[in-house]
């Protein structure tokens, strides 16, 4: 391989980590600043470590809260989607009148530009009572993003081997006792993948969250953060510190699964 | 067969969420509290960390221990001014209005007002004469729509001049200008000796440019200039805009597209050396500047042409303590309590002398108090008491259309894209929609 | 629609694979269970008739009336519409939405391809480089825009004090609210994270048949020239994919936007999204806000279909 070939390689990826990383990196340096320190010293690491931007950040807003919030609107919207997916998916390896129709159904909100749907979706929450609640708002993301979730979850479904249903039918067991026992376990993987992309997805949704609450009892972090924007006086250390804090947790966890996640996403790619 | 059954289940719902509409949805959430009597939430800016939220609280738990077991109030807060009306509207259309709120009170938008979802507070001011006098009966006249009193008049802030005395002394400046073509003379020194002259900004109501170009209107065309109804097509909003807009050029560099927190931190920090706002700054200016006495407070300059008497204010609009209608009649009676004893005489003064925030009902300050505001509000009440006239300012009269469309237009104009006719003809078209 | 943006997470690309072809469902036996069928299929139903069916009915119904939110709506037939597009801020939003789709298109895409042609030929911590690229897509894209915002701030900027560090002062600029700079900047961090489009073409670079490339060499083409000839028309399907993310992207466009500039200045960097939401929110225009609406959905199936037909043009 040539010289110049292979410098433009290391070039590409370099110019990418770069810029990747090095605002990730300036904007956690801030965050330990004082407000004339950003000013005087954009670069490099602060003159003074304040550590205490991040205790007046969760004092300033009540960020557990958010987080709570956030959390809580994500498990409901992942547990409610994979359930629903796994018993659809089952539902639909039996073929009948229908059944392709019923498919595009389920299937045809994938094609949505789903923010065009706000109005009535503020709506139709306030008619359900659900108007500023972790409940409304993890079950208005279990509706858009079921699409999504089902799909995978029924690719994975598709690929179990019919035969094994064959036999577990063969050995009298019913239409129930086959989907808790064979087919639901045999695609857990895919509930898993899925599972992890509704939990991300759901977690760092921004407008529905923003246009479905009012206060610390449903608002989430993404809503959260940019309060320290908007408020008296913007107070940009902890605007920075609030950013991280409204990173962490979704970077924490890629750093314990990235294998998975990429990999999930590699996976089944032999098509 | 299936399939027309998924039809009609969609259709069902869809007549049932149109159906909904009309009768504006269900009653709102009435979470009576359990153990401690009545439960009543105060929707409003004032959170902990400001004087006046700390007064708030003080209050709220001075109340609570007052009626232990009957009535706990509750303050829920939103630091944000904007966002905090856009959920209040987004609230009462959702048919669930929080218990009380404190929101802005637009003539030309009384779509809240109109909505049925708020309460009447006309018996509860007739069977107490006392408190109905601490009122202003103008203000009890202007929420009055269609025979319903509709709210508690809750302040009418004036908006003044703050300046910093040691950036306008640095950029050579000894006394504060008198008229505006004096103040922008000044303004261009300030700008030389590198800080903005001005705090501005153009996002959401764009309030600390709207109260400028308030007072530049005003000063030319005098009180009336955009009084609601009167056409803005005219050359005093044309020369309201044309200073504007060289204010923009003198504020400091993130002024177009900034937002109030942007805006007021450039002033803190020492970034710019004015600007005009409302007493809630003092709160922040007692707690950030070294020297809180350096800040200076003014009345805003005129154009000395006899259009307007010097000394005049522009206030905010009369914000107002509004309620949702309740059905159940103990907590229509906590909520009235609590605004009894929130406009009382002692805590209007509590709230004026350790909150810095003026309430819009009778307030009697005894000497002592008086020793105890802050430099800023003695100087605020001064000139307020001695205004010769107290003007709203313009955004809060104009439509909601004309509203969402103020930061747009004034980008505009910054950026030289429209010129200020232009910009009065637009405003003035968005204004009629 | 699925999404290239970061802080989405996207799914498996088998998933994604299957759901441009829509495969037949497979099936195990005919009949039986008739109810049991209907039972499983419930949950799903409800969700998809309830949060996405009935929303698309009501907003293309009450898109023809004027609400202010309470009270009747009123029957305006399509005023809206005339209005909507005398509305130079909505054109604004339309046109914009449309530099996305084309910026996503012409400079996002071969980006991903430049970075997964190079990541496929393994140099040595190709795996690292991997992760980090990919890492964007996992933060929200509130928490990025929030960055991004820091980093064109005009006095506090990294990008303004960094020009300032290399004595290019005098291209130091109010980035986020200079109208010949703001869509630009609103764009940027979507564009510059490619880590989602690299992990979609690496996946299908790694369906191509090793032998191709030996066969290539043995002729003696240049790596570039395999690149060329042999890579790039076998990821053609992941190409467009990869555009109909862009399109789904583009639509849905929020967050840098509104926390970045608000859609400013004087509009120039808004979007339909941003768009709705300032009618709904800001304006009190309901009707308006759900013909918006109406317009974004329609525009959102043309340009689907289109990316279709293209990729169908290019199968024959």
């Amino acid at each position: 391989m040539s010289i110049i070939g292979k410098s433009f390689r290391w070039v590409v990826l370099g110019v990418f980590t770069l810029i990747t990383l090095l605002p990730l990196l300036w904007l956690v340096a801030s965050s330990f600043k004082t407000q004339a320190d950003i000013f005087a010293n954009p670069f490099g690491l602060p003159s003074e470590w304040r550590f205490d931007n991040y205790a007046a950040a969760l004092d300033a807003h009540p960020l557990y809260l958010y987080l709570r919030n956030s959390i809580g609107a994500a498990v409901l919207a992942t547990v409610v989607i994979v359930l629903a997916s796994l018993m659809a998916s089952y539902a639909l390896l039996h073929r009948f009148r229908l059944s392709r129709a019923t498919f595009g159904f389920l299937l045809f909100g994938i094609l949505l530009p789903v923010n065009a749907l706000m109005t009535p979706i503020f709506f139709l929450v306030n008619m359900m009572g659900l108007y500023n609640s972790v409940l409304g708002l993890g079950l208005v993301y279990a509706g858009l993003f079921f699409p999504l979730g089902f799909l995978i979850v029924k690719t994975y479904m598709d690929t179990t081997p019919a035969e094994i249903f064959e036999a577990a039918r063969i050995d009298g067991a019913g239409f129930n006792s086959v989907f808790v026992r064979i087919a639901a376990p045999l695609a857990s993987p895919g509930a898993i993948t899925a599972a992890i992309f509704l939990m991300i997805t759901a977690f760092n949704e921004l407008l529905f969250a923003a246009i479905l609450t009012k206060d610390t009892e449903a608002q989430t972090i993404q809503v959260g953060v940019r309060y320290f924007l908007t408020t008296y006086s913007a107070n940009y250390p902890l605007a920075f510190a609030a950013t991280v804090i409204g990173m962490a947790p979704t970077v924490v966890i890629y750093i314990i699964l990235s294998d998975r996640i990429v990999a999930a996403m590699t996976a089944g790619s032999l098509k | 067969m299936k399939k027309n059954a998924f039809a009609v289940l969609g259709i069902t719902a869809a007549v049932a969420l149109l159906a909904g509409c009309n009768s504006a949805v269900p009653a709102g959430g009435s979470g009576s509290g359990s153990g401690s009597g009545t439960e009543i939430e105060i929707l409003s800016n004032f959170t902990s960390d400001v004087t006046r939220g700390k007064v708030l609280d003080e209050l709220i738990k001075q109340f609570n221990s007052e009626h232990k077991g009957d009535y706990t109030v509750v303050s829920k807060a939103q630091p944000d001014w904007p966002t905090l009306q856009q959920q209040i509207r987004s609230s009462i259309s959702a048919g669930s209005a929080p218990d009380v709120f404190l929101y802005n009170y637009n003539p030309t938008d009384l779509s809240r007002e109109k909505s049925g979802a708020l309460m009447d507070w006309s018996s509860a001011l007739e069977d107490d004469a006392d408190w109905k006098a601490r009122f202003k009966q103008d203000n009890l006249d202007a929420l009055t729509i269609d025979g319903q009193l509709i709210g508690i008049p809750g302040d009418q802030a004036p908006t003044l001049f703050y300046y910093n005395k040691d950036l306008f002394k640095k950029a050579g400046i000894d006394a504060f200008p008198a008229t505006w073509d004096e103040y922008l003379a000044d303004a261009q020194k300030l700008k030389d000796s590198g800080v903005g002259a001005i705090s501005l900004m153009t996002a959401d109501d764009s309030w600390h440019t709207m109260n400028a170009f308030s007072y530049l209107a005003t000063a030319e065309g005098g009180a009336d200039v955009y009084a609601p109804g009167s056409d803005l097509d005219n050359p005093a909003i044309v020369k309201a805009a044309d200073y504007t807009k060289r204010l923009l050029a003198l504020s400091t560099p993130d002024a177009v597209g900034g937002n109030y927190a942007a805006s007021s931190s450039n002033f803190l920090n020492g970034q710019s050396a004015s600007i005009i706002d409302g007493p809630w700054l003092i709160s922040s200016i007692q707690s950030t500047v070294k020297d809180a006495c350096s800040i200076g407070v003014a009345a805003a300059p005129t154009f000395d042409n006899g259009e307007i008497d010097p000394g005049y204010t522009v206030t905010d609009s009369l914000n107002v303590w509004g309620a949702a209608k309740q059905t159940d009649k103990k907590k229509e009676a906590a909520v009235v309590a609590w605004m009894k004893f929130f406009t009382s005489n002692d805590s209007a003064v509590k709230m004026a002398v350790e909150g810095e925030y003026p309430m819009a009902v009778q307030t009697e300050l005894s000497d002592a108090d008086k020793e105890k505001a802050s430099c800023q509000m003695a100087e605020v009440l001064d000139i307020s008491n001695a205004a010769p006239a107290a003007i709203v300012q313009m955004a809060r009269g104009i439509t909601t259309d004309a509203q969402a469309q103020l930061p747009s237009l004034l980008e505009s104009l910054a950026l030289g894209q429209t010129t200020p006719e232009q910009f009065a003809t637009k405003l003035q078209a968005a204004n009629a929609q | 629609m699925t999404t290239t943006s970061p802080g989405v997470a996207a799914p498996p690309a088998a998933a994604v694979t299957s759901a441009a072809t829509l495969p037949r469902p497979r099936t195990v036996r005919k009949g039986g269970h008739g109810w049991s069928v209907l039972l499983y299929l419930l949950p799903a139903l409800a969700l998809v008739t309830v949060f996405l069916a009935v929303p698309t009915l009501v907003v293309i119904a009450l898109s023809g009336t004027q609400w202010s939110g309470v009270g009747v709506p009123a029957w305006i037939g399509f005023d809206n519409y005339v209005r909507l597009f005398n509305d130079p801020a909505f054109l604004k939003a339309i046109a914009n939405t449309l530099l996305w789709v084309a910026v996503g298109v012409l400079i996002h895409t071969p980006l991903c391809i430049l970075v997964a042609l190079v990541v496929s030929r393994k140099p040595r911590g190709w795996k690292v480089f991997r992760t980090v690229l990919f890492l964007p897509n996992i933060i929200s894209a509130t928490s990025l825009a929030l960055l991004w915002y820091f980093v064109f701030h005009v006095s506090l900027g990294l990008l303004n004090s960094g020009l300032k560090l290399v004595g290019l002062s005098n291209l130091t600029r109010n980035w986020l609210f200079d109208p010949s700079t703001a869509l630009g900047v609103t764009m940027t961090p979507w564009v510059v994270y490619i880590g989602f489009g690299m992990v979609l073409f690496l996946t299908q670079i790694s369906t191509i048949p090793q032998e191709y490339y030996e066969a290539a060499q043995l002729d003696g083409a240049s790596s570039l020239r395999q690149d060329w000839s042999i890579t790039i028309p076998l990821i053609r399907r992941a190409i467009a994919l990869q555009v109909l993310f862009v399109v789904g992207y583009a639509l849905r466009s929020f967050e840098y936007p509104f926390i970045m500039t608000s859609g400013g200045p004087a509009d120039s960097s808004i979007t339909l999204s941003l768009y709705i939401y300032r009618q709904m929110l800001t304006a009190n225009q309901y009707g308006l806000a759900m013909a918006a609406g109406v317009v974004t959905l329609v525009l959102g199936i043309a340009l689907t279909a289109a990316t279709f037909w293209v990729l169908r043009r290019t199968e024959r």
